[in-house]
Protein backbone atom coordinates (compact mmCIF):
# COMPACT_ATOMS: atom_id res chain seq x y z
CA UNK A 1 0.00 0.00 0.00
CA UNK A 2 2.92 2.41 0.63
CA UNK A 3 4.10 1.80 -2.24
CA UNK A 4 1.44 2.56 -3.91
CA UNK A 5 0.85 5.58 -2.52
CA UNK A 6 4.40 6.40 -2.98
CA UNK A 7 3.65 5.91 -6.64
CA UNK A 8 0.63 7.13 -6.49
CA UNK A 9 2.25 10.35 -5.35
CA UNK A 10 4.41 10.73 -7.51
CA UNK A 11 2.89 10.12 -10.22
CA UNK A 12 0.59 13.15 -8.86
CA UNK A 13 3.71 15.30 -8.53
CA UNK A 14 4.94 14.40 -12.32
CA UNK A 15 1.68 15.92 -13.19
CA UNK A 16 1.70 18.19 -11.08
CA UNK A 17 5.14 18.94 -12.60
CA UNK A 18 3.37 19.05 -15.98
CA UNK A 19 0.65 21.10 -15.49
CA UNK A 20 3.37 23.42 -13.57
CA UNK A 21 5.64 23.41 -17.05
CA UNK A 22 2.87 23.07 -19.42
CA UNK A 23 1.43 26.59 -19.09
CA UNK A 24 5.19 28.14 -19.45
CA UNK A 25 5.04 26.42 -22.76
CA UNK A 26 1.94 27.46 -23.99
CA UNK A 27 2.77 31.01 -23.22
CA UNK A 28 6.17 30.67 -24.95
CA UNK A 29 4.84 28.99 -28.17
CA UNK A 30 1.75 31.97 -28.17
CA UNK A 31 4.47 34.73 -27.76
CA UNK A 32 7.34 33.42 -30.10
CA UNK A 33 5.48 30.87 -32.07
CA UNK A 34 2.85 33.14 -33.40
CA UNK A 35 1.40 32.60 -37.02
CA UNK A 36 3.45 35.01 -38.62
CA UNK A 37 6.38 33.95 -37.08
CA UNK A 38 8.76 35.70 -39.77
CA UNK A 39 7.25 38.70 -40.19
CA UNK A 40 7.30 38.99 -35.86
CA UNK A 41 11.26 37.95 -36.05
CA UNK A 42 11.64 41.31 -38.56
CA UNK A 43 9.28 43.53 -36.87
CA UNK A 44 11.07 42.49 -33.75
CA UNK A 45 14.31 43.25 -34.93
CA UNK A 46 13.28 46.49 -36.38
CA UNK A 47 11.66 48.06 -32.73
CA UNK A 48 14.62 46.77 -31.22
CA UNK A 49 16.90 48.96 -33.41
CA UNK A 50 14.46 52.10 -32.50
CA UNK A 51 14.86 50.68 -28.62
CA UNK A 52 18.76 51.05 -29.21
CA UNK A 53 18.55 54.45 -30.86
CA UNK A 54 16.56 55.80 -27.86
CA UNK A 55 18.80 54.90 -25.41
CA UNK A 56 18.03 51.64 -24.04
CA UNK A 57 21.24 48.67 -23.68
CA UNK A 58 19.24 45.98 -23.24
CA UNK A 59 15.58 44.53 -22.97
CA UNK A 60 13.86 42.15 -20.98
CA UNK A 61 12.38 39.44 -23.69
CA UNK A 62 8.85 39.75 -22.48
CA UNK A 63 8.83 43.54 -22.95
CA UNK A 64 10.67 43.40 -26.37
CA UNK A 65 7.77 40.76 -27.88
CA UNK A 66 5.42 43.24 -26.28
CA UNK A 67 6.06 46.76 -27.84
CA UNK A 68 6.20 44.30 -31.04
CA UNK A 69 2.84 43.26 -30.94
CA UNK A 70 2.06 46.76 -30.06
CA UNK A 71 3.60 48.27 -32.49
CA UNK A 72 2.17 45.76 -35.05
CA UNK A 73 -0.98 46.45 -33.68
CA UNK A 74 -0.64 50.00 -34.40
CA UNK A 75 0.55 49.58 -37.83
CA UNK A 76 -2.42 47.19 -38.83
CA UNK A 77 -5.22 49.26 -37.29
CA UNK A 78 -3.64 52.37 -38.93
CA UNK A 79 -3.39 50.47 -42.76
CA UNK A 80 -7.09 49.63 -41.92
CA UNK A 81 -8.42 52.34 -41.45
CA UNK A 82 -6.81 54.31 -44.14
CA UNK A 83 -8.43 51.29 -46.48
CA UNK A 84 -11.68 52.08 -44.36
CA UNK A 85 -11.29 55.72 -45.34
CA UNK A 86 -10.89 54.78 -48.75
CA UNK A 87 -13.71 52.05 -49.23
CA UNK A 88 -15.99 54.54 -47.83
CA UNK A 89 -15.38 57.14 -50.60
CA UNK A 90 -15.75 54.13 -53.42
CA UNK A 91 -11.92 53.74 -53.82
CA UNK A 92 -9.97 50.73 -53.41
CA UNK A 93 -6.42 52.44 -53.80
CA UNK A 94 -6.00 54.64 -50.67
CA UNK A 95 -4.04 57.80 -51.32
CA UNK A 96 -2.56 60.47 -48.82
CA UNK A 97 -5.93 61.67 -47.13
CA UNK A 98 -6.86 58.75 -46.46
CA UNK A 99 -3.79 57.76 -44.71
CA UNK A 100 -4.06 61.18 -42.69
CA UNK A 101 -7.85 61.06 -41.72
CA UNK A 102 -6.09 57.26 -40.30
CA UNK A 103 -3.42 59.17 -38.84
CA UNK A 104 -5.87 61.70 -36.73
CA UNK A 105 -8.11 59.19 -35.81
CA UNK A 106 -5.49 57.42 -34.05
CA UNK A 107 -4.06 60.46 -32.76
CA UNK A 108 -7.47 61.08 -31.60
CA UNK A 109 -7.24 58.12 -28.83
CA UNK A 110 -3.95 58.87 -28.15
CA UNK A 111 -4.97 62.22 -26.23
CA UNK A 112 -5.44 65.02 -29.21
CA UNK A 113 -3.19 66.91 -31.20
CA UNK A 114 -2.66 70.13 -32.49
CA UNK A 115 -4.83 71.85 -34.88
CA UNK A 116 -7.56 69.21 -34.13
CA UNK A 117 -10.51 71.43 -33.64
CA UNK A 118 -10.25 73.69 -36.64
CA UNK A 119 -9.73 70.50 -39.06
CA UNK A 120 -13.17 70.10 -39.87
CA UNK A 121 -13.57 73.88 -40.62
CA UNK A 122 -11.11 74.29 -42.93
CA UNK A 123 -11.10 71.96 -45.67
CA UNK A 124 -7.48 71.22 -45.81
CA UNK A 125 -6.87 68.46 -43.81
CA UNK A 126 -2.84 68.33 -44.21
CA UNK A 127 -2.59 71.58 -41.65
CA UNK A 128 -3.00 69.52 -38.93
CA UNK A 129 0.04 68.83 -36.65
CA UNK A 130 0.16 65.07 -37.06
CA UNK A 131 2.09 65.43 -40.24
CA UNK A 132 3.79 68.40 -39.47
CA UNK A 133 5.06 66.14 -36.54
CA UNK A 134 5.71 63.24 -38.60
CA UNK A 135 8.01 65.53 -41.20
CA UNK A 136 10.01 66.98 -37.52
CA UNK A 137 10.44 63.25 -36.84
CA UNK A 138 12.08 62.62 -40.60
CA UNK A 139 14.14 65.85 -40.19
CA UNK A 140 15.63 65.08 -36.70
CA UNK A 141 15.96 61.51 -36.19
CA UNK A 142 18.83 60.03 -38.09
CA UNK A 143 17.92 57.05 -40.50
CA UNK A 144 18.61 54.06 -39.15
CA UNK A 145 18.43 50.99 -41.65
CA UNK A 146 17.54 47.66 -41.06
CA UNK A 147 20.34 45.70 -39.76
CA UNK A 148 19.75 42.14 -41.39
CA UNK A 149 19.09 41.48 -45.20
CA UNK A 150 15.53 40.20 -45.66
CA UNK A 151 15.20 36.40 -47.26
CA UNK A 152 12.41 36.89 -49.52
CA UNK A 153 12.38 33.58 -50.31
CA UNK A 154 12.51 31.39 -47.13
CA UNK A 155 9.71 33.83 -45.84
CA UNK A 156 7.18 33.90 -48.51
CA UNK A 157 7.50 30.23 -49.55
CA UNK A 158 4.30 29.97 -51.29
CA UNK A 159 4.46 33.35 -53.05
CA UNK A 160 7.66 32.79 -54.04
CA UNK A 161 6.82 30.35 -56.70
CA UNK A 162 3.70 32.52 -58.23
CA UNK A 163 5.69 35.24 -60.08
CA UNK A 164 7.18 33.16 -63.10
CA UNK A 165 3.74 31.41 -63.48
CA UNK A 166 1.79 35.29 -63.39
CA UNK A 167 5.03 35.95 -66.33
CA UNK A 168 3.78 32.75 -68.15
CA UNK A 169 0.35 33.15 -68.21
CA UNK A 170 -1.50 35.46 -70.04
CA UNK A 171 -2.87 38.56 -67.96
CA UNK A 172 -6.70 38.07 -68.41
CA UNK A 173 -5.88 35.13 -65.76
CA UNK A 174 -6.38 36.01 -62.33
CA UNK A 175 -3.37 34.95 -59.84
CA UNK A 176 -5.23 33.34 -57.40
CA UNK A 177 -6.25 30.53 -59.94
CA UNK A 178 -3.90 27.40 -59.93
CA UNK A 179 -1.59 26.97 -62.92
CA UNK A 180 -2.53 25.36 -65.93
CA UNK A 181 -0.56 21.84 -66.89
CA UNK A 182 2.68 22.38 -68.94
CA UNK A 183 2.12 24.05 -71.91
CA UNK A 184 5.48 23.56 -73.43
CA UNK A 185 4.65 20.02 -74.95
CA UNK A 186 1.59 21.54 -76.60
CA UNK A 187 3.31 24.35 -78.38
CA UNK A 188 6.37 22.31 -79.23
CA UNK A 189 4.09 20.26 -81.41
CA UNK A 190 2.46 23.35 -82.80
CA UNK A 191 5.15 24.31 -84.22
CA UNK A 192 6.71 21.20 -85.19
CA UNK A 193 3.25 20.63 -87.15
CA UNK A 194 3.40 24.52 -88.61
CA UNK A 195 6.91 23.49 -89.65
CA UNK A 196 6.06 20.59 -91.61
CA UNK A 197 3.52 22.73 -93.19
CA UNK A 198 6.26 25.17 -94.11
CA UNK A 199 8.48 22.44 -95.09
CA UNK A 200 6.15 21.39 -97.84
CA UNK A 201 4.42 24.48 -98.66
CA UNK A 202 7.68 26.57 -98.96
CA UNK A 203 10.28 26.08 -101.67
CA UNK A 204 12.58 26.03 -99.74
CA UNK A 205 14.21 22.51 -101.19
CA UNK A 206 15.77 24.01 -104.17
CA UNK A 207 17.32 26.32 -102.37
CA UNK A 208 19.35 23.89 -100.07
CA UNK A 209 20.00 21.66 -102.88
CA UNK A 210 22.95 24.24 -104.48
CA UNK A 211 24.79 23.44 -100.92
CA UNK A 212 22.23 24.10 -98.25
CA UNK A 213 24.65 23.57 -94.83
CA UNK A 214 22.78 23.50 -91.20
CA UNK A 215 23.82 26.80 -90.67
CA UNK A 216 21.07 27.89 -94.20
CA UNK A 217 18.27 26.00 -92.41
CA UNK A 218 19.32 28.07 -89.64
CA UNK A 219 19.12 31.14 -91.07
CA UNK A 220 15.88 30.02 -93.27
CA UNK A 221 13.88 29.40 -89.87
CA UNK A 222 15.06 32.37 -88.54
CA UNK A 223 16.98 30.53 -86.01
CA UNK A 224 14.42 28.89 -83.62
CA UNK A 225 13.89 25.23 -83.26
CA UNK A 226 16.54 23.64 -85.08
CA UNK A 227 18.65 22.62 -82.17
CA UNK A 228 15.42 21.16 -80.66
CA UNK A 229 13.82 18.96 -83.40
CA UNK A 230 14.37 15.47 -83.63
CA UNK A 231 12.64 15.13 -86.81
CA UNK A 232 15.12 15.58 -89.63
CA UNK A 233 14.09 15.16 -93.53
CA UNK A 234 16.36 15.14 -96.57
CA UNK A 235 16.76 14.10 -100.10
CA UNK A 236 18.61 11.36 -102.07
CA UNK A 237 19.23 12.01 -105.12
CA UNK A 238 18.06 8.40 -106.86
CA UNK A 239 19.79 6.46 -104.23
CA UNK A 240 23.19 7.35 -106.20
CA UNK A 241 24.79 9.84 -104.57
CA UNK A 242 24.60 11.51 -101.18
CA UNK A 243 26.50 13.98 -99.46
CA UNK A 244 26.64 14.59 -95.77
CA UNK A 245 26.14 18.59 -97.24
CA UNK A 246 23.05 17.96 -98.89
CA UNK A 247 24.70 17.62 -101.92
CA UNK A 248 22.41 15.68 -104.10
CA UNK A 249 23.21 13.93 -107.48
CA UNK A 250 21.48 15.05 -110.40
CA UNK A 251 19.09 12.74 -110.97
CA UNK A 252 15.35 13.00 -112.25
CA UNK A 253 13.28 10.90 -109.85
CA UNK A 254 14.07 12.02 -106.32
CA UNK A 255 13.02 10.10 -103.05
CA UNK A 256 12.18 12.60 -99.87
CA UNK A 257 12.81 10.63 -96.47
CA UNK A 258 12.37 11.48 -93.14
CA UNK A 259 14.09 9.88 -90.39
CA UNK A 260 12.46 10.39 -87.06
CA UNK A 261 15.87 8.95 -84.91
CA UNK A 262 19.07 9.88 -85.42
CA UNK A 263 19.95 6.20 -85.24
CA UNK A 264 17.54 5.88 -88.08
CA UNK A 265 19.51 8.71 -89.94
CA UNK A 266 22.91 7.05 -89.03
CA UNK A 267 21.79 3.32 -90.34
CA UNK A 268 20.70 5.05 -93.47
CA UNK A 269 23.76 6.57 -93.86
CA UNK A 270 25.42 3.64 -92.79
CA UNK A 271 23.27 1.85 -95.67
CA UNK A 272 24.35 5.28 -98.02
CA UNK A 273 27.89 4.68 -97.45
CA UNK A 274 27.81 0.83 -98.31
CA UNK A 275 25.80 1.32 -101.34
CA UNK A 276 28.76 4.21 -102.51
CA UNK A 277 31.40 1.81 -101.98
CA UNK A 278 29.37 -0.84 -104.27
CA UNK A 279 29.44 1.41 -106.59
CA UNK A 280 32.86 2.44 -106.64
CA UNK A 281 33.58 -0.96 -106.57
CA UNK A 282 31.42 -1.36 -109.89
CA UNK A 283 32.87 1.30 -111.36
CA UNK A 284 36.80 0.20 -110.89
CA UNK A 285 35.60 -3.04 -112.68
CA UNK A 286 34.39 -1.57 -115.48
CA UNK A 287 37.31 0.88 -115.62
CA UNK A 288 39.75 -2.54 -114.78
CA UNK A 289 37.63 -4.15 -118.13
CA UNK B 1 -8.97 90.71 -49.54
CA UNK B 2 -5.48 90.81 -47.51
CA UNK B 3 -6.39 88.24 -45.04
CA UNK B 4 -7.63 86.18 -47.80
CA UNK B 5 -4.22 86.43 -49.74
CA UNK B 6 -2.45 85.23 -46.25
CA UNK B 7 -4.39 82.19 -46.03
CA UNK B 8 -3.61 81.38 -49.48
CA UNK B 9 -0.11 81.93 -49.05
CA UNK B 10 -0.13 80.18 -45.58
CA UNK B 11 -1.64 76.99 -47.77
CA UNK B 12 1.03 77.37 -50.74
CA UNK B 13 3.53 77.04 -47.38
CA UNK B 14 1.91 74.22 -46.21
CA UNK B 15 1.46 72.69 -49.67
CA UNK B 16 4.83 73.54 -50.54
CA UNK B 17 6.57 72.32 -47.00
CA UNK B 18 4.21 68.60 -47.57
CA UNK B 19 5.51 68.15 -50.71
CA UNK B 20 8.81 68.08 -49.38
CA UNK B 21 8.38 65.97 -46.87
CA UNK B 22 6.49 63.56 -49.36
CA UNK B 23 9.81 63.84 -51.60
CA UNK B 24 11.97 63.27 -48.51
CA UNK B 25 10.71 60.18 -47.62
CA UNK B 26 11.42 59.16 -51.41
CA UNK B 27 15.00 59.22 -50.22
CA UNK B 28 14.40 58.37 -46.58
CA UNK B 29 15.10 54.72 -45.64
CA UNK B 30 12.58 53.75 -42.19
CA UNK B 31 13.84 51.40 -39.55
CA UNK B 32 10.68 49.24 -40.86
CA UNK B 33 11.77 47.80 -43.82
CA UNK B 34 9.75 48.66 -46.89
CA UNK B 35 8.81 44.78 -47.45
CA UNK B 36 6.92 44.43 -44.30
CA UNK B 37 5.20 46.89 -44.13
CA UNK B 38 3.79 45.80 -47.60
CA UNK B 39 3.12 43.12 -45.88
CA UNK B 40 1.05 44.15 -43.04
CA UNK B 41 -0.64 46.48 -45.28
CA UNK B 42 -1.68 44.25 -47.71
CA UNK B 43 -3.05 41.68 -45.06
CA UNK B 44 -5.38 44.38 -44.04
CA UNK B 45 -6.50 45.46 -47.33
CA UNK B 46 -4.28 48.48 -47.85
CA UNK B 47 -4.07 48.84 -51.27
CA UNK B 48 -1.44 52.08 -52.56
CA UNK B 49 1.02 51.63 -55.51
CA UNK B 50 3.21 54.46 -54.41
CA UNK B 51 5.85 54.39 -52.35
CA UNK B 52 5.57 57.25 -49.87
CA UNK B 53 2.29 56.13 -48.45
CA UNK B 54 4.03 52.56 -47.07
CA UNK B 55 6.70 54.67 -46.02
CA UNK B 56 4.73 57.13 -44.09
CA UNK B 57 2.86 54.49 -42.69
CA UNK B 58 6.18 53.18 -41.96
CA UNK B 59 7.30 56.49 -40.38
CA UNK B 60 3.81 56.56 -38.51
CA UNK B 61 5.05 53.64 -37.01
CA UNK B 62 8.35 53.87 -35.86
CA UNK B 63 7.50 57.38 -34.21
CA UNK B 64 4.83 55.49 -32.34
CA UNK B 65 7.72 53.03 -31.15
CA UNK B 66 10.07 55.66 -30.62
CA UNK B 67 7.75 57.50 -28.50
CA UNK B 68 6.68 54.68 -26.42
CA UNK B 69 10.39 53.94 -25.77
CA UNK B 70 11.25 57.16 -24.61
CA UNK B 71 8.79 56.99 -22.22
CA UNK B 72 9.71 53.96 -20.98
CA UNK B 73 13.47 55.38 -20.93
CA UNK B 74 12.32 58.56 -18.80
CA UNK B 75 10.59 55.93 -16.54
CA UNK B 76 13.52 54.03 -16.31
CA UNK B 77 15.75 56.63 -15.59
CA UNK B 78 13.45 57.75 -12.87
CA UNK B 79 13.45 54.75 -11.24
CA UNK B 80 16.75 54.35 -11.34
CA UNK B 81 17.78 57.86 -10.05
CA UNK B 82 15.50 56.73 -7.21
CA UNK B 83 17.53 53.66 -6.40
CA UNK B 84 20.68 55.94 -6.79
CA UNK B 85 19.29 58.26 -3.63
CA UNK B 86 19.19 55.08 -1.55
CA UNK B 87 22.66 53.24 -2.57
CA UNK B 88 24.38 55.52 -4.30
CA UNK B 89 28.00 55.67 -6.00
CA UNK B 90 27.96 51.86 -6.31
CA UNK B 91 24.56 52.22 -8.50
CA UNK B 92 25.58 54.96 -10.52
CA UNK B 93 28.96 53.38 -11.81
CA UNK B 94 26.76 50.44 -13.65
CA UNK B 95 23.83 52.26 -14.37
CA UNK B 96 22.44 50.09 -17.18
CA UNK B 97 19.15 51.49 -19.37
CA UNK B 98 17.29 47.84 -19.74
CA UNK B 99 13.57 48.07 -21.21
CA UNK B 100 11.33 46.39 -18.78
CA UNK B 101 8.10 45.31 -18.53
CA UNK B 102 7.14 47.35 -15.82
CA UNK B 103 8.29 50.58 -17.29
CA UNK B 104 6.80 49.63 -20.57
CA UNK B 105 3.57 48.87 -19.34
CA UNK B 106 3.50 52.36 -17.70
CA UNK B 107 4.66 54.31 -21.13
CA UNK B 108 2.31 51.93 -22.91
CA UNK B 109 -0.60 52.97 -20.30
CA UNK B 110 -0.70 56.26 -21.06
CA UNK B 111 -1.25 55.90 -25.46
CA UNK B 112 -4.08 53.90 -24.08
CA UNK B 113 -2.75 49.71 -23.73
CA UNK B 114 -3.35 48.16 -20.92
CA UNK B 115 -0.58 45.53 -20.55
CA UNK B 116 -0.88 42.96 -17.76
CA UNK B 117 2.18 41.04 -16.84
CA UNK B 118 2.70 38.47 -14.20
CA UNK B 119 4.59 40.77 -11.46
CA UNK B 120 6.84 38.10 -9.76
CA UNK B 121 8.47 35.00 -11.04
CA UNK B 122 9.77 32.58 -8.14
CA UNK B 123 11.88 30.47 -10.84
CA UNK B 124 15.30 31.95 -9.28
CA UNK B 125 16.85 33.95 -6.78
CA UNK B 126 17.68 36.30 -8.44
CA UNK B 127 14.96 37.65 -9.85
CA UNK B 128 13.22 39.37 -7.07
CA UNK B 129 16.02 42.03 -7.05
CA UNK B 130 16.43 44.74 -9.20
CA UNK B 131 17.43 43.93 -12.81
CA UNK B 132 20.47 46.89 -12.46
CA UNK B 133 21.88 44.93 -9.20
CA UNK B 134 20.85 41.79 -10.78
CA UNK B 135 24.73 41.58 -12.87
CA UNK B 136 26.72 42.14 -10.33
CA UNK B 137 25.70 38.67 -8.58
Amino acid sequence: MNQNNQSAMKSESAKGKRKLRNPEANSEETTEASPSDYSFAITRIAVAQVCKSMGFRRTEQSALNTLTVVATKYLETLARSAAEFSNAANRTQSNLFDVTNALHDLHAVHGGFLGASALHDSNCLLKSSVLKDLSDFVYSTDEIPFAKPINKEKGRGTEATTPPNSERRPKHIPEWLPEFPEMVGREECNKRVNQEELWENTSWAPVCEGGGSVGGRNNDNGGKLMTERARVSFRIGGGKRVDLNGNIGESPDRRKVEADDDDKICTFLQMLILKRKKKRQRLQKTQEK
Amino acid sequence: MNHGQQSSDGKHDDDAALSDFLASLMDYTPTIPDELVEHYLAKSGFQCPDVRLTRLVAVATQKFVAEVASDALQHCKARQGAVVKDKREKQQKDKRLILTMEDLSKALRECGVNVKHQEYFADSPSTGMDPASREDQ
